[in-house]
């Protein structure tokens, strides 16, 4: 066959550009740096209507908040909000924002966005989570592009923490979240939303215009979202995965015997709480809960729940009377009770109930450290008389049907960054979510003034008053539990701080990735 | 109709029983097997050597040893004890099961049969309907609604689930007697609804009647099971087998045998009635 | 013949207009509040009264219904209720695709094993292979296919790593990408309907076998082989097709059983997690098409077996 010298010049050619594209798609595929991450399936993922860690992980990659916290401290450092002053008053804010951002869709952030974002949660229709916390917002005030200025109605020393959590990420004025919030998430964040599987996985790709300079460090984050521990689990071991969020501590001892996985611990302000109803027998009677809260030993429920890692939590898992956690810089260290049985006695004998008390303890069978310290406490109250009965459920049928409804339940909170917010939503007498019915008028009068005391050193003297309220005729335990999360040796520099959102901008994927080798276990 | 029933169980059950049975190996490994996890049900409280629902976070995760013959689980629960008492719920949920939904079946099928025409017609399309609904989604959506299930609602559920399957067989059954002339002469007599069809016809019926309850049995044990592991069967801290097996799932690395075990129950027992409801099949219908 | 599909099709229309309202009454009555599970533990009473009427949960039942139906013959699936904005069609049809790879996977692994192994049972001579066979379909069909899937899963990748105990697929990666996530479900689903299948099999060619059609054509002369391949084989797996299209049923509890258990992204697995958040819009269409799908496989069954068997009259089946 004679081809003519011109087509089999082009033939070449063809070939050489084929080859060069595969080339080329290969080498840049191998570049780029792909996170894999999974977690529990997140739920919604709209800011204002997140609930539950997997999606405040997730959701931190594409949003920004004004303010972030610290790792490791209650702090807060400037994010989309450069900076900020307070009125001597307590109750003007001006807020100073950072130009040159830009939302994924290429507009530019300003004032608007955060005066948008504020005025959304106060919409009654949208069922904002922080609509309580925003109406301490009297007036808001645009004063320039990049300025704001919030009007308190009472002066609050702590207003910026509002905007720490992962709920009041800082939306678009010109998006519709509505529509688009749960299925294509817009933000100025790291990563830009590329395509969401609901239920299944995401994929987040790099965005390139961010403004932190140099940031973020990966090209891309893969999200699995898998409901089942094991199954997660079993990705990081085999290198599926690089990181698994929220592991329990028998995970994490599990992991010690693998080579390349480790379970790294992040600090926070995560409870579970359990109460008690005052309203009603038994727990009407102080002498009753003090009953309860004598048969106590800390430690061994620190060590029920943590077992095997209980070396490694000592220091990081506390157990106290009040829903102020050690992690607060207001948070004072008072005289612990320690466990007395023949005390608890007495006082159920004088109480009336020197036969015995019957109680029945509901509790979420698949969160947290739940079940474990449901057990510990029906061990270690029997020796003085207290029959508690278990019940377990699901974390959402105990969130619908018997939170708040039953007399001793076990829930979980946790994570915000101003302690007064879980004193006004569950304590004061007239909050929302008082699942013990508590009501002390000193203590809601404590609160306030919390609440309004700019000095930190004032502060702490009333929450010392407020522990010791709680330490008298308080209605909860509660047990600050540690996060853990089960991380590739690859992976540096990942951050959390205390209210779930994960910062990915500084994460880097370092070395060999599937460093595990099945032969090695152990 | 006592002395009928008297006759007919004297008549098949007695050495007849026996005889056929010695012929069968497979029947008798299928009776070895239900009448073994039968002495579990009543004797197994005193067998057990631990409380099955007591936690001690100490033990956890013990592979079988001397104190603990089957290791023990992620709340250190003793797993054979936890085994034995698990085939009390599962026994007497099947049977419950296996017992109502017949009755349910000749409830329906029997008036259905009997009456014909239209009743018949409309009652078993309506059946059809029902059983256009594989069984074990009807009865996991029914389950997941009632919130927390005790062994009654899940019997009575899983019984509704089955009735158009028993209803059918007894409808077919009370059909083959209904032209019979022993029948015309009842009715002829002037005898009642009631006696011509539980009088009559039903001591006829008892073998199909029998064949099929052992088999829903069978099938009860495969479904608790199933629905236990998917979550809406019995709740915990309960001993239910298939939840067992679910809870446990995340430490087959780790502790295999905290799945193993309550798995080789539900196979031991379902096989053994299987086998079982197989034989009495052949058996009944042979005689 | 189109007397009796057209027969079969209205009665088809009439069960699923019956089933949506048994479901539609089921799942009404469901306990625990879906929008207070929905917007989180910090929903405020206004909040939940403002999405109960934005979601139209104030109006009368039979208005919903009526309305509901009415959407969904538009076409119109509606949209989760747990995941809002997340339209639920996409998400079933997506999630329905991969359960149709996985039975039809199970379909190709256990129909010619079952009827091969169920023929050569009943063609075989020995008693002891004739009862290993069916002790062996025996064992296969009555563990509940999660007991099955546990014990692969130990076997094979507990004890040997050789196969994942759970369905992984990457994102941006589809399941044609991840094969070896399909076999362990499928064997395990397989198991339960390849022991009806060969028993069936087994049973109905011993039948046969001793037939009068077979044993005059024998006297006649025929040759055994063709006998046996002609005329046994043909009716022996006609039977079969029937117990096959039974089994349908079966195979759709296999499949939300198994796909739980190996965490395989599929229908079965979708309306587990439905049930467990009480996305009662999604449990409901779930429901629905699982009994459309399971009506139709059983009228194609039997269209094909009154076809393929020209002895049978298309009468009303009793």
């Amino acid at each position: 066959m004679c081809l003519k010298k011109g087509s089999k010049i082009t033939f070449t050619l063809i070939v050489v550009l084929l080859l060069t594209l595969a080339l080329f798609t290969n080498v840049s595929a191998a570049e780029k740096e792909i996170l894999r991450a999974t977690a529990v399936t997140p739920g919604r993922l709209t800011p204002g209507h997140m609930s539950g860690s997997a999606a405040a992980r997730v959701s931190g990659a594409v949003y920004d908040w004004l303010v972030r916290v610290k790792p490791g401290t209650m702090e807060i450092k400037p994010e989309l909000a450069k900076s900020w002053q307070v009125s001597s008053n307590g109750k003007n804010w001006t807020i100073h924002l950072r130009e040159g951002v830009k939302f994924h869709d290429g507009s530019k952030f300003t004032a608007e966005d955060v005066i948008y974002t504020v005025e959304r949660a106060l919409d009654p229709d949208v069922g904002h989570a922080l609509k309580e916390n925003f109406e301490a917002i009297a007036e808001i005030k645009k004063i320039d592009e990049y300025t704001i200025e919030f009007k308190l109605k009472e002066p609050n020393a702590k207003f910026m923490h509002v905007f720490t959590d992962y709920n009041s990420a800082i939306l678009s004025s010109s998006y519709d979240y509505a529509e688009l919030g749960d299925t294509k998430p817009m933000g100025t964040g790291p990563f830009e939303v590329e395509s969401i599987e609901p239920t299944e996985s995401a994929i987040l790709v790099k965005n390139t215009d961010y403004w932190v300079e140099g940031t973020p460090n990966v090209d891309e984050i893969h999200w699995s979202f898998v409901p089942d521990k094991t199954t997660q689990l079993q990705m990081l071991r085999t290198g599926a995965v690089d990181m698994a969020m929220e592991i329990t501590p028998q995970d994490v001892a599990m992991l010690r015997g693998v080579k390349g996985v480790e379970g790294k611990h992040m600090q926070g302000t995560t409870q579970i709480v359990l109460y008690m109803n005052v309203n009603e027998e038994p727990f009407e009677d102080n002498r009753v809960r003090q009953a309860l809260k004598y048969t106590l030993d800390n430690e061994q429920i620190i060590k029920s729940a943590y077992g095997l890692l209980y070396d490694q939590v000592e220091g990081k898992v506390t157990v106290n009377e009040s829903p102020l956690a050690p992690v607060y810089p207001e948070y004072n260290k008072i005289e612990e009770r320690e466990r007395d049985i023949q005390k608890a006695k007495e006082l159920l004998e004088e109480a009336g109930y020197g036969d015995g008390l019957e109680l029945t303890l509901y509790y979420a069978s698949n969160y947290r450290v739940g079940p474990e310290f449901a057990l510990a406490l029906q061990q270690m109250a029997r020796p003085a008389g207290i029959n508690i009965e278990l019940v377990g459920v699901p974390r959402d049928i105990y969130l619908s049907k018997h939170w708040r409804n039953v007399d001793f339940g076990i829930t979980g909170w946790g994570n915000r960054a101003d302690p007064v917010t879980i004193l006004r939503l569950a304590y004061k007498c007239d909050a929302p979510w008082n699942e013990s019915h508590f009501c002390n008028e000193k203590l809601d009068k404590l609160v306030e003034e919390a609440a309004e005391e700019t000095s930190l050193e004032e502060r702490k003297q009333i929450y010392k008053e407020i522990q010791e309220v709680f330490q008298k005729t308080g209605p909860v335990v509660t047990v600050n539990i540690g996060r853990w999360h089960g991380l590739n040796d690859s992976v540096k520099d990942y951050k959390e701080a205390a209210p779930f959102v994960g910062d990915w901008r500084y994460v880097t994927l370092t070395g060999d990735r599937n460093t595990y080798n099945p032969s090695e276990e152990k | 109709m006592k002395n009928t029933i008297k006759k007919y169980f004297k008549d098949k059950f007695s050495s007849k029983f026996l005889v056929k049975i010695k012929n069968s190996p497979s029947g008798i490994i299928g009776l070895i097997l239900v009448t073994f996890w039968i002495l579990m049900v009543i004797f197994g409280p005193m067998i057990a050597p631990y409380d099955a629902t007591r936690m001690n976070l100490a033990d956890a995760y013990q592979s079988p040893n001397t104190e603990h013959l089957l290791g023990t689980d992620r709340y250190g629960r003793d797993m054979l004890s936890r085994t034995i008492i698990g085939s009390r719920t599962i026994m007497t949920t099947a049977f419950g099961i296996a017992v109502i939904s017949t009755v349910l079946g000749i409830g329906i099928g029997f008036t259905a049969g009997y009456f014909g025409g239209l009743i018949d017609e409309v009652i078993m399309r309506f059946m059809d309907i029902l059983m256009s609904i594989p069984s074990l989604l009807l009865a996991m959506v029914m389950l997941g609604i009632v919130v927390t299930p005790g062994i009654f609602s899940v019997i009575l559920i899983i019984s509704i689930v089955y009735s158009p399957r028993t209803a059918r067989v007894a409808r077919s059954a009370l059909l083959e007697y209904k032209s019979e002339e022993f029948v015309d002469a009842a009715r002829i007599r002037g005898e009642s609804f009631f006696y011509i069809v539980f009088g009559e016809i039903f001591p006829n019926t008892i073998a199909p009647l029998i064949v099929e309850g052992t088999a829903r049995f069978a099938y009860s044990i495969m479904t608790v099971a199933s629905l236990g592991f998917l979550g809406v069967g019995l709740r915990p801290p309960t001993p239910d087998w298939g939840l067992m097996v679910a809870e446990n799932q995340d430490s087959i690395f780790l502790a295999p045998w905290t799945v193993i075990v309550p798995a080789l129950a539900i196979s031991s027992l379902v096989v053994g009635a299987s086998l079982f409801a197989d034989f009495m099949d052949k058996y009944l219908r042979k005689v | 013949m189109l007397e009796y599909i057209a027969k079969r099709i209205s009665f088809m229309a009439l069960s699923l207009l019956v089933t949506s309202l048994i479901i539609f009454l089921l799942l009404e009555v469901m306990p625990g509040d879906v929008v207070k599970i929905m917007l989180g533990q910090h929903a405020t009473e206004e909040a939940v009264s403002s999405l109960r009427a934005e979601l139209g949960l104030n109006r009368p039942l039979h208005i919903r219904y009526l309305s509901w139906i009415n959407n969904l013959l538009h076409g119109n699936l509606g949209e989760s209720m747990y995941m809002e904005g997340v339209k639920i069609a996409p998400l079933v049809i997506r999630r329905a695709r991969n359960s149709a790879l996985l039975a039809i996977a199970c379909l190709f692994i256990f129909v010619p094993i079952s009827l091969i192994f169920g023929a050569l049972g009943g063609l075989t001579d020995s008693k002891i292979a004739e009862v290993f066979i069916s002790i062996t379909g025996l064992f296969a069909l009555s563990i509940p296919s999660f007991v099955t899937g546990i014990f692969l899963i130990y076997i094979f990748s507990v004890a040997l790593p050789l196969l994942p105990a759970s369905s992984n697929i990457p994102p941006g990666t589809s399941i044609f990408q991840n094969l070896e996530s399909l076999i362990l479900p499928a064997v395990s689903v397989s198991l339960v309907m390849f022991g009806y299948v060969a028993r069936m099999t087994q049973s109905s060619m011993e039948d046969v076998l001793q037939s009068d059609y077979i044993r005059t054509a024998r006297l006649k002369g025929i040759p055994d082989k063709y006998v046996i391949y002609k005329h046994a084989l043909k009716n022996a797996l006609l039977p079969s097709i029937t117990v096959i299209g039974m089994n349908i049923g079966w195979l759709f509890g296999g499949l939300i059983v198994v796909e739980k258990l190996f965490g395989y992204p599929g229908i079965g697995y979708l309306l587990v997690m439905g049930l467990q958040s009480r996305d009662i819009p999604l449990v409901e269409v779930i429901m629905l098409f699982i009994v459309t799908i399971y009506l139709l496989a059983n009228f194609i069954t039997d269209l094909s077996y009154s076809i393929l068997d020209p002895r049978v009259e298309i009468t009303k089946a009793e």
